[in-house]
């Protein structure tokens, strides 16, 4: 019958909005760091309740007064006492329970900025070491691709060895092509000799015509001498030397004959070696030319595609070095959270207190004027709680600079 | 010879992210964890520039700043605010105090280097 009397002097939509102003007031204060969750909701149910409970205290007691004022009868009257000697009694009975949830939410907040603080830190220590190793990265790779210092130098080098190796290659190939060029004259020059040399056999051959002709008149002339007698045989001592003369001419010719024989066959030999030779070693060098140049070139490309990537290494070196910076800006939320938290930590403990003041008042006097009192001091203590809140940022970019 | 530059913040991070920033441009850092331990840094060695937050224990920003500026060698150097503060109110006392500039967390690193240069050079 009381719980019937109470709502119908004290508005159900003024307890409603209380519920939920209160509700909405310890919500938003937590719901931001949403790794408290359980005791968040815990709270919110508790404050929600608290604070409904409260409203409809001083609810009850605005509606108390207008019946006095309109001369309501005592009934009335002694079912209010009633009423406010039961929600006293419950504010009592759950205050413990409901100062342990807020200090729960207390100790969460605690717990949550000092994990959010040392993960904060070893993330700062990771993006310094990584920022540093970038760092290094991009040093080792511009001095390779710039146009000073070590990489020009081994570039330069490189580049020396390349042109050196390919001078080389064509002074070797020269000559190569001309010793060939030589070989072939020389081949050229010893068919001549070939010729010259037959010529010499033929000539041989007129010698040996010459000698065999001889022979036959020296025998023709030793005949006659035989028939001339004594007169002749004097005609015949000289017609047998001519004999002798002639066989030893056509013994020196056969000599000549094979020792130009073996002279021949020694050069036909030396001019079948200097062909060999001159084709083979300019086929050589010409494919050795085109490997080589084929090589240098190849070469040329590698090392053009080795200067491009490391230019492009230096830039996402760059690149990560700017990502590195966004992420220093952004980890700096964790200097700015703990300041929210800190704040929220103020509230928990002021809504602490709030359930200390009513304890103790409800404890001294049961009477609701001081309580109301006690209320309205906690209310105004959080709005300047709200007021000196020295986070004003509500998303993470770079802040304000002013130089005075 | 590279400069020095006290970064007094009360927050772990906060510092190492300065200190950080500021080494890679080739300053000297040295840290301090509250405006009080500032004020003893700042006597025991001179500093190019002061680099500090507000809202700290023991000792904030703005008294560091004012204790300071008392100092015959911190008269005219540079001391810079560097806060989630961000309210006319609060930078108007910084100026007051003597404070040379008000820089608003988070700090980008980049413009950091900027002002910084800008003040010391």
């Amino acid at each position: 019958m009381q719980q019937n009397t109470v709502p119908a002097r004290y508005p159900l939509r003024v307890l409603v909005a209380h519920c939920v102003a209160g509700s909405a007031l310890v919500a938003l204060t937590v719901l931001a760091f949403d790794r408290l969750e359980g005791s968040t909701l815990f709270l919110i149910s508790l404050a929600a309740g608290a604070l409904g409970l409260a409203a409809w205290w001083s609810g009850s007691t605005h509606a108390r007064g207008h019946a006095n004022a309109s001369g309501a009868d005592s009934a009335v009257d002694q079912s209010q006492v009633d009423t406010d000697g039961a929600l006293a009694s419950a504010l009592r009975r759950h205050r413990q329970a409901i100062v342990a949830g807020v200090q729960c939410v207390g100790a969460d907040i605690g717990r949550s900025d000092a994990l959010l603080s040392e993960a904060v830190t070893t993330l700062a220590e990771s993006f310094r070491r990584m920022h540093e190793l970038t760092h290094e990265q991009q040093s080792i790779t511009l001095g390779l691709a710039s146009d000073t210092g070590a990489g020009t130098r081994q570039r330069n080098t490189f580049e020396n060895f390349v042109a050196h190796s390919a001078s080389a290659m064509q002074a070797m190939v020269e000559n190569v092509v001309n010793n060939s060029r030589v070989g072939m004259t020389l081949v050229s020059q010893m068919e001549n000799v070939d010729t010259q040399i037959k010529g010499a056999l033929s000539i041989l051959g007129e010698v040996e015509g010459i000698s065999k002709q001889t022979s036959l008149l020296a025998l023709n002339a030793a005949i006659e001498a035989a028939r001339a007698g004594e007169a002749g045989r004097g005609f015949a001592v000289v017609a047998d030397e001519v004999r002798k003369l002639s066989s030893r001419t056509q013994h020196f010719s056969e000599q000549i004959r094979q020792e130009i024989g073996k002279v021949c066959t020694s050069l036909n030999e030396t001019e079948t070696h200097i062909h060999s030779m001159a084709s083979q070693d300019m086929t050589f060098a010409l494919h050795a030319k085109r490997e080589a140049d084929n090589m240098t070139s190849h070469v040329s490309e590698i090392n053009a595609e080795v200067a491009r990537a490391l230019q492009s290494t230096a830039q996402i070196g760059e690149s990560m070095q700017c990502r590195v910076g966004e992420a220093v800006t952004a980890l700096q939320f964790q200097d700015i959270t703990t300041q929210l938290l800190n704040n929220c930590r103020t509230r928990v403990e002021t809504i602490v207190a709030m359930f200390d003041a009513i304890d103790g008042e409800l404890a001294q006097t049961p009477g609701r004027a001081p309580l109301d009192q006690v209320l309205g001091d906690l209310v105004a203590s959080t709005q300047q709680i709200e007021a000196r809140n020295p986070v004003a940022q509500k998303q993470l970019v770079g802040g304000d600079i002013d130089l005075f | 010879m590279s400069k020095t530059i006290l970064a007094v913040d009360d927050s772990a991070s906060i510092r190492q992210m300065v200190a950080f920033t500021l080494k890679s441009a080739g300053y000297d850092v040295v840290e301090a964890v509250d405006g009080q331990d500032g004020l003893e840094k700042a006597k025991a060695k001179p500093v190019a520039l002061v680099l500090t937050d507000q809202n700290m224990p023991r000792m904030d920003g703005l008294s560091l700043v004012k204790h300071l500026r008392a100092l015959p060698q911190y008269k005219t150097a540079p001391i810079l605010m560097l806060t989630t503060e961000s309210s006319d109110q609060m930078k108007a006392q910084g100026k007051a105090a003597g404070a040379t500039g008000w820089l608003v967390k988070p700090f980008d690193p980049t413009k950091l280097l900027e002002v910084v240069k800008k003040v010391i050079g």
